[in-house]
């Protein structure tokens, strides 16, 4: 584990920045709108997850769409009912967003931590951990709730 | 007039990086532009001296000198509940890995596997939510008014 500086980077890069910038900032406003609009539990098209079709079990991802779209509508405390390793990854993300909008407006990549291979590999571990825990212990599993998983 | 070998595109005299794409165009054992049907230009005395990297074999590069899309792989995993997410993570470490040990071929290759995997995850939760979409569509088709 380090932190990989921050350094100016090349115009294709930059234009890589902007990029990905735009299809995830499209996505997530698409994403906003389609949960504000269209409440889960009252429409039946959001998908449900594979892995608990075929296993019955739950997967590291499960309780994502639910907690997600509930704090759309201001159940901010939703995530930790229904994914704690999602609302552990969310302020991660926000940061990793902030860096690419970074690097798209000002050519600059601010620094960031770099896990390493071992790093990677611990956090495969807890992914699978997380995974067995919350089949095993009843409080860790995705909250009740009647709707998609 | 010299070109760019990384995107074909015109380049500038003297130049040590690609206006276009970015890409390096100095050799770095030789410290000589990899240019085509050019040869090495005169020391010139205006062009401040590039740092050369100092025993190239043994070079350790730095973490995010290649991408391993290690975030895309972690929303893969998370969002799209794809064993292929997983995959993502572990070629994302493998990119690691070998920049420690300075095979950047080897980084490079796990770092467009990282890529395949977690656009291939994500891709299968796209067509499994389009799935569900059309079956919604037909349910009301049939369930009347």
């Amino acid at each position: 584990m380090q932190i990989a500086k921050g350094a100016r980077i090349s115009g294709g890069e930059r234009r890589q920045a902007a990029r990905t910038l735009a299809i995830v900032s499209l996505a997530l406003a698409a994403l906003y709108c389609i949960a504000l609009y269209y409440p889960l539990g009252q429409y039946s098209f959001y998908p449900r997850c594979p892995w608990k079709l075929v296993t019955q079990t739950h997967c590291p991802g499960c309780g994502v769409l639910r907690g997600v779209t509930l704090m759309v509508h201001g159940d901010l405390l939703a995530l930790a009912r229904f994914n704690l390793l999602a609302l552990a990854a969310l302020p991660c993300l926000a940061f990793h967003f902030l860096s690419i909008l970074c690097a798209a407006a000002l050519g600059y990549r601010p620094p960031s931590l770099s896990l390493g291979r071992r790093g990677i590999h611990a956090l495969l571990v807890v992914l699978v951990l997380y995974t067995l825990a919350r089949n095993l212990i009843p409080t860790l599993a995705p909250g009740h709730y009647a709707g998609p998983s | 007039m010299a070109y760019c070998n990384q995107c074909g595109e015109k380049i500038q005299k003297g130049a040590t990086f690609c206006d276009h794409c970015g890409a390096s165009l100095v050799d770095e054992e030789s410290e000589n532009p990899r240019l085509y049907g050019q040869p090495p230009p005169l020391p010139n005395a205006e062009s401040s001296p590039e740092p050369a990297p100092s025993e190239p074999e043994e070079k350790s590069y730095p973490a995010g000198h290649v991408p391993n899309h290690l975030v895309k792989a972690i929303i893969a995993t998370l969002c799209c509940c794809m064993p292929a997410g997983v995959a993502g993570i572990v070629y994302a470490a493998q990119v690691d890995g070998h920049l420690r040990s300075g095979d950047l071929a080897a980084a490079q290759e796990s770092s467009k596997k990282a890529d395949f995997w977690s656009n291939l995850a994500i891709a299968g939760g796209f067509i499994v939510g389009i799935f569900y979409f059309l079956a919604a569509l037909a349910d009301q088709g049939a369930g009347g008014f």
